[in-house]
């Protein structure tokens, strides 16, 4: 019962704030301690009694909705509870008054979508919880208020929704071939036809739109390098991997039956290490430090596909290296890109090389920056080496040398445009610029997001075991 | 030379799923037989309420939410300050109006009560609502149903908030989200319904204005 408060709590607040908006700062942080509360609470439940479903309405599929909880969907939704809170103390200071009228309301619909899409078990609910929390993420990109925001924000509109219709048609066509739209159900029923085909490619084709990976990830750095510093944090910390969660969910329980790991395999993998070249390249000769991180997401999104296609190789370990990189990144850019709204509120701009002695100005920033960029970089004891040292160990157990030899290289890159960032915030430029104070909030935000992308490091066999509460990969370890 | 690539990939496209429609069998294995077994519990007897106020109460909830996002998205980028003052001035139009205002309003009433067991429900009456206040807007009726006032405000969001008390009440009653209770359910479902109508008229009406306002800013 304590996983529906997840979805309800977050909409309550989400209206009161709305109604009262003089109170909506407090109402939003106390909504977002309570769904941390909550999750505790789910997670000390799902210790208890292990995976359940509950049944909305008292149908049950195939008549009516389950929500499902396992290991997965309570990594994820404390995942987002944690960003939610965090990122709303740090946006508590950073909108102005004008802005966030309207912040509170759209982003607390916005978590109240990711908790739900995080419960769901039903691939039509999945499409309504992707609809909500695409127009959400739309809005709140073009609430910065530049040009290159609407822009931004108006190609990102286009691009998911092409992707909801290509999945929404999937949805329709698996719903005619085999009269669900509950994932179990469908497991039982789906069989190699010509619909199910099909079903899988409009489907994986709308998501990846949604995740951005390589040849798709056209629309990402302009949406997620204009927007405000607290959205691009969630938009790359948790709504891009909302679709790749889809993916996982789609994939382990409808798609592997089907016997069509083979050549998706191949194909995630290749444009998973397009994307990881091509990312770090770009992100290494950019001038603006926003476009940079954005890059550099477009590379990290390559390392988690790379881990999908592996672990659709029947490789398990990739499964644990996956959910990994996504916790790890999430903490580490979304500390990066609180960073960079630092850096642009301190100078009014975030030209790398007109960074000026940050790292004497603002000595906390600039550590979480460099924390964050080890997690990223993946050098050890930090979270982003586990997830990378079980990516490379997959790589090896499976003798593709191809992956092995991108993993390293995108990690030698990485390192490339963290340090080129980190070398110009001890420089100083020949001009002087002016300089606007920082609330000590919103340094030590990113600081401890950073801090913890690198404990997670140290937490990895407690978090293996939470993660595996309801097998999640069941079905592909049967597989032989 | 995209042109022709984009074409290609369309006519791909387009190929690979009506081949995959073509060959689906010929009878859907659709669950209108699950639901027309299960309509005695629900409440009501048109199918599609059915469907969309009880059995999936779930999606159209989230559905409220997403209509509600849009809203609240087109307020965040237009700041709307003053009413939109873009009046149609025809003396025709303010007659029409004054005539046809009261039976789109019985009309939507008409709707939101049959839906129960035909055609109809809060979508059509909502729709309904929202035309009549355009149509008294278009006219320069006197009349104000935006945000700045609290009371509009709890409107707009009615909905949502009877979706919410429901869905603890059920809570309470049953440790189930949004399970009506048979013999009561009848009653949940008009209130719900009822309340939906109000929220989707305003929404709509406001989308509307905030359209207009902001052509207005741009001249």
């Amino acid at each position: 019962m304590i996983e529906v408060f997840l979805i309800l709590l977050p909409f309550f607040g989400g209206i009161l704030s709305f109604i009262i908006p003089k109170f909506n700062k407090v109402i939003g942080l106390g909504t977002f301690v309570l769904t941390l509360f909550f999750v505790f609470g789910l997670g000390l439940q799902l210790l208890d009694k292990g995976s359940y479903y509950h049944f909305i309405g008292g149908w049950d599929a195939p008549l009516g909705i389950n929500l499902y909880v396992d290991g997965l969907s309570l990594v994820m939704l404390g995942l987002t509870s944690v960003m939610g809170l965090s990122l709303s103390i740090y946006a508590k200071k950073y909108f102005i008054c004008k802005q966030s009228l309207w912040f509170w309301t759209i982003w607390l619909f916005m978590i109240a979508g990711l908790n739900a899409l995080f419960l769901s078990q039903d691939i039509f609910n999945f499409y309504v919880t992707l609809e909500l929390i695409g127009l959400s993420s739309v809005a709140l990109t073009a609430l910065s208020d530049t040009k290159e925001a609407l822009t931004g924000a108006m190609r990102y509109l286009l691009i998911t929704l092409l992707g909801s219709l290509f999945y929404l048609l999937g949805v329709a066509l698996l719903y005619h071939g085999f009269g669900s739209v509950d994932i179990v159900i469908l497991s039982k029923k789906i069989e190699s036809i010509p619909v199910a085909w099909a079903a899988l490619g409009l489907m994986s084709i709308g998501l990846l739109l949604k995740s951005a990976l390589f040849p798709f990830h056209f629309w990402l750095p302009l949406a997620h390098s204009s927007a405000p510093a607290p959205i691009s944090a969630i938009l790359s910390a948790v709504i891009i991997k909302a679709s790749l969660y889809i993916q996982l969910r789609l994939w382990s329980s409808l798609f592997i039956p089907l016997g069509a790991d083979l050549y998706f395999e191949v194909l995630f993998a290749f444009f998973g290490s397009l994307a990881v070249i091509w990312g770090s390249i770009k992100a290494l000769v950019q001038t603006r430090l926003k476009m940079l991180i954005a890059y550099s997401t477009v590379a990290q999104v390559g390392y988690l596909f790379i881990a999908f296609s592996l672990a659709l190789g029947g490789i398990s370990i990739a499964w644990s290296a996956l959910v990994y990189l996504i916790l790890s990144h999430a903490l580490a850019k979304s500390a990066m890109f609180l960073v960079a709204g630092n850096l642009l509120h301190f100078h009014g701009h975030d030209r790398i090389i007109d960074l000026d002695r940050i790292a004497q100005r603002l000595p906390l920033s600039t550590t979480a920056f460099a924390l964050a960029g080890v997690s990223i970089i993946g050098l050890p004891l930090s979270g982003g080496f586990i997830g990378k040292w079980f990516l490379l160990e997959a790589s090896i157990t499976k003798s593709n040398w191809v992956i092995t030899c991108t993993i390293l290289l995108g990690g030698l890159l990485a390192t490339g445009y963290v340090f080129k960032v980190l070398g110009f915030t001890f420089t100083k430029t020949a001009f002087s610029q002016e300089t606007k104070n920082i609330s000590l909030s919103m340094e030590l935000i990113p600081l401890s997001l950073a801090i913890m992308a690198i404990a997670l490091g140290f937490f990895a066999t407690p978090l293996f075991s939470l993660m595996e509460i309801g097998n999640p990969f069941f079905i592909i370890r049967v597989q032989p | 030379m995209t042109r022709f690539f984009v074409v290609i990939v369309v006519s791909l496209l387009f190929i690979g799923v009506s081949y995959a429609i073509l060959s689906l069998p010929q009878q859907a294995q659709g669950l209108s037989q699950a639901v027309y077994t299960e309509m005695g519990k629900s409440g009501v007897s048109n199918p599609v309420t059915a469907v969309l106020m009880n059995f999936r109460a779930y999606d159209t909830l989230l559905e409220m939410a997403v209509l509600f996002v849009a809203l609240i998205g087109v307020y965040s980028l237009s700041y709307i300050k003053k009413e939109a003052n873009l009046r149609l001035q025809s003396s025709v139009l303010q007659r029409l109006g004054g005539i046809l205002v009261p039976f789109l309003l019985l009309l939507s009433v008409y709707l939101l009560w049959v839906g129960a067991h035909a055609s109809g429900g809060a979508f059509q009456a909502g729709s309904m609502v929202s035309a009549s206040a355009i149509l008294m807007f278009l006219s320069g009726w006197k009349f104000s149903l935006f945000p700045q006032h609290t009371f509009v405000r709890l409107l707009l969001s009615l909905s949502l908030i009877v979706f919410l008390f429901i869905a603890i009440l059920t809570l309470y009653m049953s440790k189930e989200l949004l399970l009506l209770p048979v013999k009561e359910a009848s009653y949940f479902i008009f209130i719900l319904e009822a309340a939906a109508t109000v929220s989707i008229g305003i929404t709509l009406f406001n989308l509307f204005v905030a359209i207009f306002s902001q052509q207005k800013e741009k001249k």
